[in-house]
């Protein structure tokens, strides 16, 4: 009887202690926000009718003036988003020349003639940059006081999708779109009409792009050589 | 009489334990030996990874290091798969590096089990099973082990309440089992806990052999943000880290394969990406491809799943909106992840040479993504002598 209980005992001690369930904890610690918003939630997108699709991946809406865009042109970064490293990729790939300064100072834009300037807010990036959401806007501002006092060429570039929609990401392209010349949009992030509405009341030329790799067709025909 | 009754009643608890005892004994046996990798003539060299970590010499994680060497002058691109065993497909795609391999500049050196004593057990309470087999083309069979995330508790134990890595993360509560985890005791430390010693010697191969290109391959459940994705440490010294990533990443879309590239987050202490980024010169990657066998919704635990990755619980979650990861109907099978694993590093080294060719790193042997796929797992694994 006494081993009985023994043996009951040690059972329903393996059970309690087995039953203690390891945590699967992610290989990589920490969750991503765009950042001044929420995570990215795909059941709050909103359904619209996109011009671009896999077959038809970039639309020009307006008429782009290539002459516009002279040399030296500097890439740089509002948000610190991986966008600014895709441009860099996606103008090397076309052939132009540019720097890439992607934490650009007003004080260095001086001598460009043509900024493109990749929007979109991210909160690795920004702590990769070690920058705060403050700094990085009063960075914007002054590039952007700096580019209307120099009156060099902007062009508006969100790249990042839908996912880099955001308080900080729409508060970054308002500090951009009342002085750009040319806007170049993957469509995804258009779901409520923001960019597409604003190029068409401005009678700016708006370049609707399908998916990141037609950053580089084109980057190659605005900017290639 | 009551004599020979006590005996016999004390025999048959001897005879039932052993009859459970045996074959659990032979089970877990097998799980400590390492799979047989076939041969390639262009390996130039294996080593160990104690010749970097001395610590490490006769221990259950001393684990192996193949070298190709093209002969050709450039740079060193480090590639590991198994630092969480369960995530298959890393382990698998370093694997089918060895085998198939061409280098053709510079050196690849490669680890396809780093956590060697984690692939020693296995997680039975989240229904894992030990191994799984892949018909070859020739008909052999070739068996791998699934293995836990962790470093096995026979070899590191116990884990302490609380601990403190050379990354100053500070492991405690729910993670003190952590200080078995591989990816996050980096940089590591040679008199620490055996799981440290194998961070160590990685952290030490990287310095000594001047190592520019690391890739450390995972994989996640659909629960995880990070799939389909290369996390990117973005030094100060090396500026070019994340445009050589997002190179990569045009590449892949180019072949209508998503993988973006992210910055590795500030806060990952201990994680190869950070801690060896910070760290080392070398520019520091770590990819992730989804693994329906992993996560709390996985349903049974088989070959089926783990090698043809079809998990319908994970479509049903991802069509009521709990995923952020698409999961469809189309599955997402290992071969499919392995090529996808390799394609990145292919594709990393092109953008890498292309950024800094005085440092090139090539190989061919493996085709593209497609060919992979084509192929299967039965054609990219070569037959070792397995029945």
């Amino acid at each position: 009887m006494k081993k009985i209980f023994v043996l009951l005992l040690a059972a329903l001690l393996l059970l309690i202690s087995a039953c203690g369930r390891q945590e699967n904890t992610p290989a990589t610690g920490q969750k991503e926000t765009n950042a001044g918003t929420e995570a990215y939630d795909p059941s709050k997108t909103v359904e619209f009718e996109m011009k671009t699709s896999e077959t038809n991946r970039i639309v020009t809406v307006g008429t782009v003036d290539k002459s516009l865009y002279s040399a030296p042109i500097l890439i740089t970064s509002f948000g610190q988003s991986t966008d600014a490293a895709t441009l860099d990729t996606a103008m090397k790939r076309a052939g132009a020349n540019y720097d890439y300064k992607p934490q650009a100072t007003a004080d260095e834009i001086g001598s460009y003639k043509t900024l493109v300037i990749a929007v979109g807010a991210s909160t690795k990036g920004l702590g990769q940059a070690g920058i705060s959401e403050k700094d990085e806007t009063a960075r914007a501002e002054a590039i952007m006081a700096k580019a209307k006092e120099t009156g060099a060429q902007v062009v508006c570039v969100h790249i990042g999708g839908e996912t880099r929609r955001g308080v900080l990401s729409d508060a970054l392209a308002d500090l951009v779109l009342p002085q750009c010349s040319l806007i170049i949009l993957k469509e995804d992030a258009n779901w409520d009409g923001k960019f597409t509405n604003y190029a068409d009341q401005n009678q700016l030329p708006i370049i609707l792009i399908f998916g990141q790799k037609d950053t580089v067709q084109v980057m190659t025909d605005v900017f290639g050589k | 009489m009551k004599k020979f009754s006590y005996l016999w009643k004390n025999a048959l608890v001897l005879v039932l334990a052993l009859v459970f005892a045996i074959p659990a004994a032979l089970d877990f046996k097998a799980m400590q030996k390492r799979e047989p990798i076939a041969e390639n003539e262009a390996l130039t060299e294996t080593r160990m990874l104690s010749e970097y970590c001395e610590g490490l010499k006769g221990t259950p994680a001393d684990t192996e290091i193949y070298i190709l060497d093209s002969g050709v002058p450039g740079g060193t691109f480090l590639i590991f798969g198994g630092t969480h065993p369960n995530e298959t497909a890393g382990m698998l795609a370093a694997v089918s590096l060895v085998e198939n391999m061409k280098p053709t500049a510079g050196r690849f050196f490669i680890i396809p089990w780093l956590n060697k004593s984690g692939f020693t057990h296995t997680s039975p309470l989240d229904g894992m099973q030990d191994f799984f087999d892949i018909k070859l083309d020739d008909g052999s069979v070739r068996t791998f082990r699934v293995g836990n995330r962790l470093t096995n508790p026979i070899h590191q134990w116990p884990d302490r309440t609380y601990y403190e890595g050379t990354s100053g993360r500070k492991l405690v509560g729910t993670e003190t089992a952590e200080i078995r985890n591989v990816n996050r005791m980096y940089y590591g430390n040679p008199d620490g806990v055996l799981t440290e010693k194998v961070c160590w010697g990685i952290y030490q191969l990287i310095l000594k052999e001047g190592v520019n290109l690391t890739m450390d391959m995972h994989e996640g459940s659909p629960e995880f943000l990070y799939l389909d994705c290369t996390m990117v440490n973005e030094k100060a010294d090396n500026p070019t880290a994340m445009s050589i990533a997002q190179g990569m990443s045009l590449d892949m879309e180019f072949d209508d394969l998503t993988m973006r590239a992210e910055f590795s987050g500030m806060k990952s202490y201990g994680l190869s990406h950070r801690s060896l980024g910070d760290n080392t010169p070398s520019m520091m990657t770590l990819m992730e491809t989804y693994n329906p066998s992993m996560g709390p919704l996985h349903g049974k635990m088989d070959d089926d799943l783990i090698v043809g990755g079809n998990e319908p619980n994970y479509v049903e979650a991802y069509e009521r909106g709990l995923n952020y990861f698409k999961v469809d109907d189309s599955g997402y099978p290992l071969i499919d992840r392995v090529a996808r694993h390799i394609t990145c590093i292919s594709y990393l080294a092109k953008n890498y040479t292309d950024a800094h060719p005085d440092r090139a790193m090539s190989f061919e042997g493996l085709g593209s993504y497609a060919d992979m796929v084509a192929k299967g797992l039965g054609g990219l694994l070569k037959p070792v002598g397995q029945k």
